[in-house]
């Protein structure tokens, strides 16, 4: 471990050491300029934003230092307001083109009581060293709906190092959905608080990786609310050497009566060269709850891939249809269809 | 006859906060069959978990007497030991708890002694031989991987082995094939005697071919809008629920 | 046999030749903490051969410069730096029936244990002769060449066979309870089993496991050799009592070509003891090591039972359940590594947790880069019985080739009330419904069991069970 080595995504409640698998050692990688961001908003929905603290203050991110960075050191801050009531759509788009790329972005997102958003965070550009460092904190009122997607089409060599807080209360609804599709080293670190009686989180991340990829995937979901329902399915295909580690845990706090939990890991293996890691934690301190997990891995369905290559396809075409069967319903929901297509077409560059 | 099992008076039962039950009479004597018809959400089910005490179902007013006893207030297993018995409209699944396990030991608590295990054995296997049951299906777990037809045909095993007073059927020949209704029904046939009473939930006349119902109710929208005999049945297979709808 | 027996509840009386052992060694007592000296003292009384104070020493040497894992539970209960007095044997144990706690005597009465049994089982000293009782057992394995006796006779008389598998599979630098094991081990079973002989009678290290000085830091080793196969049965329901409270002990078991081994246990301490034992079996090409494992007892439990399958097509089928009631900590699971081709494996687990306890399944799959068409199954079920106990699962699954076919399910939740109506309604009370599910939950479990064992693991759920609910 060199002086620049810190620990990313640890995993809540430590498990047996020899595994190496209670975090993951990583550094920060260097680079020093911003990225273009374009916001595209109704007047007055995004404000700068005026804050160097957290939203919650125990919140660690994906590591305390990397978190510091990009909270108190943000190179681009926003803060998106959604009045009571009210509806709006955001979208961010990031362009990386630069030759050093250091960005720290921050969006804090407030949906007050009954406010809806629907938020698209759109990653790409040319840029092809240094990281990305991205904060996003929501806060969901009563009775609000937040919805955010991300297509992250970053380059091959880029680091990009997600963190996100979120806090739901009584009745709020919040979805994510994430097409991981780039960079070549992606830490993600997802927090939710379900505070709220009867809150709901979903979240889908879907990722396709090939050559030295790797996706470090971590969430923690605590129950507090009465029947608070969280689902988290994480899901995709690796190729190449690439590799996944899904820490997830879903921890129902006593109190939680009638909470319901469930998270999936789904990962298809396409090459005998791909590492597969996977922690789905459940802890429980509250009798009245349901949950569930359940994390699988192997190759391809043999069956589907006979069945397909009886009907003349080549069984590398064969390949192709069934693991873009399997993202195709995620990147449907993208709602643009240019990204859409973006998006398949960098599925499809990687098998 | 005349020799009162149950009486229900005024019954009012709330599912959720939702009134579904508005005010039932019904009374069955010993030795009687009872047929009760309606409309899909009427409170059929509802009225057959009143009596059996299911605490998901609110009595607000009413009551219910079994046997000479005010039950209203009585722990589920309280009124199987006292002689009800409810055959489910769905069965749940009991995993790792055998057949035969489950069936002794709500026969010894109902009876109040334990019961010797051969002689059950043989009890059980000839029970089941009437019902075309197959008898290996006494080592299973109670319900686990049984076809509906399996699951309503170990309903009446359980019912003729643990012989109530009253016995319940909640829409039993539902789902069932023809071969299957006529099975249970047979097995109810047998189990019927001028000492124990039937209640019957049912859409279909066809369970009923080797019974003869005494009565037979009519229950629209949480009230018994017409009693009549069993020409009632033949009646409501032609031509529906459309007339006694009004009288809601 | 009946004569042998009958004659080992008269040395049930006759306590002189184990308190003769105790006096001599009451006679070494050392406040210095665990130190060479006492190693060597250990190694001296017991006239074992040199290497194996070498191996001890170098255990103690380990022992020192680890620290304990920073993922078990609390067991600051258990004071480390006093190890010396739970290493020294048997004087402090020895106590009297009138200390053992109230709660393991009515255990006892109301399992039905002979009163022979229980002055045995409570470790009060009273104790079978094992070497009696199984004199007429080994006569008949003797003939087909299988040894089974006490680890400390095998180190004498199969030196060789121990040397050679000696803490190969359970290393002392795993963890400071593997090399606290290494440095001060005694007794414990040695087993071996000539290729292709099949054992038919489970061997049983019931009694043996209350030889003195047994039951704390134990060394149990097996060996099945090619085609052989073997039914071990380490344990009983009943609970054990010791008055120390730490149990380090260690399981190596090596199966070999096309064998077979099932190792059952139901482990039930006394609720006083940390329980930090450590099993491993090794699985050569389609050998086949079966667990079922019962954690019932103890105060806080680390027990992961893991097989190599360094064999191709070797298989292993993982069996177990946790019961944690009031005061426990039970943190239990499995582990599994896939080193060769064809290998399968298949882990089934149910917990339950009620009156404040905490069941915890920590698990490890691990497949690695040459296990081409490996098969791993994993479920684990957890029961919370109310809402002041703990249940949590942590499972971690590594894999490294992508031919493989990995599933892994959990599930935690509690008794549907549906179920226990639909039993209500049949005349059953909700006590006896709610026992009757939590029976049902660890059947799978039972009926993998010799039938006096699941008879004893049922009536040990009731007696759990009993005032539990309201």
């Amino acid at each position: 471990m060199d002086n620049n080595t810190l620990l990313f995504n640890e995993l809540p409640r430590p498990t047996f050491r020899w595994l190496g698998m209670n975090h993951t050692e990583d550094s920060i990688q260097e680079g020093m300029e911003a990225a273009k961001i374009t916001v595209y908003a109704d007047e007055g929905v995004v404000s700068p934003l005026k804050t160097n603290d957290l939203m919650k203050a125990d919140y660690e991110g994906a590591n305390k230092t990397a978190l510091e960075e990009v909270a108190k050191h943000y190179t681009a801050g926003f803060h998106i307001l959604v009045p009571e009531g009210q509806t709006e759509k955001v979208e961010i788009v990031f362009d990386v083109q630069t030759m050093s790329l250091g960005d720290k972005t921050r969006v804090f997102i407030e949906a007050e009581k009954g406010a809806s958003l629907e938020l698209l965070y759109v990653l790409k550009g040319t840029a092809n060293k240094g990281h990305l460092n991205l904060l996003t904190e929501v806060n969901a009122q009563d009775n609000a709906k937040v919805s955010i997607k991300k297509v992250q089409l970053l380059g091959e060599s880029i680091q990009q190092i997600e963190h996100r807080y979120t806090k739901l209360a009584d009745k709020s609804q919040v979805t994510y959905m994430s097409l991981e599709l780039g960079g070549n080293d992606n830490i993600l670190n997802y927090q939710e608080d379900l505070d709220g009686a009867d809150c709901n989180f979903v979240q889908d991340i879907a990722y396709m990786g090939d050559k030295e990829q790797k996706f470090d995937i971590s969430a923690l979901m605590t129950h507090r609310g009465k029947r608070s329902n969280c689902d988290l399915h994480a899901l995709g295909a690796l190729n190449g050497h690439s590799k996944k580690t899904f820490r997830g845990t879903i921890d129902f706090l006593r109190g939680c009566s009638a909470a319901e939990g469930a998270e999936e890991d789904t990962c298809m293996l396409l090459t005998p060269n791909v590492h597969s890691n996977s922690l789905p934690l459940l802890l429980c301190k509250e009798d009245n709850v349901v949950g569930n997990h359940a994390a699988s891995a192997g190759q391809l369905d043999k069956s589907k891939l006979f069945y397909l290559m009886s009907r003349g396809f080549s069984e590398n075409e064969a390949k192709h249809i069934i693991v873009e069967s399997m993202l195709r319903p995620l990147i449907d929901r993208i709602g643009k269809e240019d990204l859409e297509e973006e998006a398949l077409a960098a599925v499809r560059a990687k098998i | 006859m005349g020799d009162k099992l149950l009486q229900v008076s005024d019954l009012h039962v709330s599912v959720d906060e939702k009134e579904i039950l508005k005010g039932i009479n019904l009374t069955i004597n010993k030795g009687e069959i009872h047929v009760v018809m309606g409309t899909n959400g009427a409170g059929k089910s509802t009225l057959a978990n009143a009596i059996m005490g299911n605490p998901q179902y609110t009595v607000t007013k009413g009551n219910v007497w079994f046997d000479g006893q005010d039950i209203t207030d009585k722990a589920v297993n309280d009124r199987g030991k006292a002689g009800i018995f409810m055959s489910f409209q769905s069965p749940i699944s009991i995993p790792g708890i055998t057949v035969e396990n489950f069936i002794r030991t709500a026969k010894s608590m109902v009876i109040g002694k334990q019961i010797r295990a051969l002689a059950f054995k043989r009890e059980l296997k000839a029970k089941m031989d009437e019902l075309s049951f197959d008898t290996s299906y006494a080592q299973r777990y109670v319900n686990e991987g049984f076809s509906g037809g399996e699951r309503k045909k170990n309903e009446i095993l359980q019912m003729s082995i643990l012989d109530p007073k009253l016995a319940i059927l909640d829409e039993t020949d539902s789902g069932l094939d023809v071969d299957a209704v006529r099975i249970v029904s047979e097995g109810v046939s047998r189990f019927h005697n001028e000492n124990n009473s039937v209640l019957i939930i049912t859409h279909h006349n066809s369970i009923l071919q080797n019974l003869k119902p005494d009565f037979v109710h009519i229950l629209i929208n949480g009230k018994i809008v017409k009693t009549g005999d069993a020409s009632l049945v033949n009646e409501i297979e032609q031509n529906g629920y459309d007339a006694y709808k009004t009288l809601a | 046999m009946a004569e042998k027996l009958k004659k080992s509840q008269i040395a049930d009386v006759d306590r002189g030749v184990y308190d003769i052992k105790n006096d001599f060694e009451y006679s070494y007592k050392s406040d210095a903490g665990l130190t060479e000296d006492v190693i060597r003292e250990i190694w001296e009384n017991k006239n074992e051969p040199k290497w194996m104070l070498e191996a001890r020493l170098k255990s103690l040497e380990i022992y020192n410069q680890l620290d304990i894992p920073n993922w078990v539970p609390d067991i600051s209960g258990l004071h480390m730096d006093n190890i010396v007095t739970y290493v020294k044997p048997k004087t402090d144990m020895k106590g009297s029936w009138d200390e053992v706690p109230e709660d393991i005597k009515d255990t006892f009465d109301r399992l039905g244990i002979p009163e022979a049994e229980k002055t045995t089982l409570a470790g009060v000293g009273a104790q079978y002769d094992s070497e009696m009782v199984y004199h007429s057992l080994q006569e008949d394995l003797k003939k087909q060449g299988v040894v089974y006796m006490d680890m400390e006779t095998a180190l004498n008389e199969y030196e060789d066979i121990v040397h050679q598998y000696w803490m190969t599979l359970i290393k002392p630098t795993d963890h400071k309870f593997a090399a606290l094991h290494g440095a001060v081990w005694s007794s414990g079973s040695f087993v071996y089993i000539p290729e292709g002989v099949q054992v038919d009678i489970p061997l049983q290290s019931y009694f043996r496991l209350n030889a003195p000085g047994a039951g704390q830091f134990e060394h149990t080793m097996i060996i099945v050799e090619k085609g052989a196969s073997v039914h071990f049965i380490e344990g009983c329901s009943a609970p054990k009592y010791n008055v120390a409270n730490l149990h380090a002990g260690a399981v190596e078991l090596f199966v070999k070509e096309n064998a077979r081994l099932r190792y059952s246990t139901i482990e039930n301490w006394s609720k006083n003891m940390y329980n930090m034992n450590t099993k491993r079996a090794l699985v050569d090409k389609n050998g086949t090591i079966e667990w079922v494992s019962g954690s019932f007892g103890s105060h806080v439990s680390c027990l992961y039972p893991t097989s190599i399958l360094r064999g191709e097509g070797a298989h292993c089928e993982f069996t177990g359940v946790t019961f944690a009631g009031e005061g426990q900590f039970l943190d239990t699971g499995s582990g599994v590594v896939h080193a060769a081709p064809y290998t399968t494996s298949n882990v089934n687990t149910k917990s339950i947790s009620k009156s404040g306890g905490a069941a915890i399944y920590r698990g490890m799959v691990n497949i690695e880069k040459n296990a081409d068409h490996a098969k791993s199954t994993v479920s684990c079920e957890s029961l919370m019985l109310d809402e002041i106990s703990q249940s949590d699962t942590i499972p971690s699954i590594k894999v490294d080739n992508d031919n493989v076919d990995l599933g892994h399910e959990a599930k935690i939740g509690r008794i549907s009330d549906e179920a226990i109506f639909y039993l209500m309604t049949r005349g059953i009370s909700e006590e006896e419904a709610r026992a009757m599910l939590v029976r049902g939950f660890v059947e799978p479990i039972s009926k993998e069991l010799p039938l006096e064992y699941a008879v004893e693991m049922n009536n040990l759920i009731s007696l759990e069970l009993e005032g539990s609910i309201g």
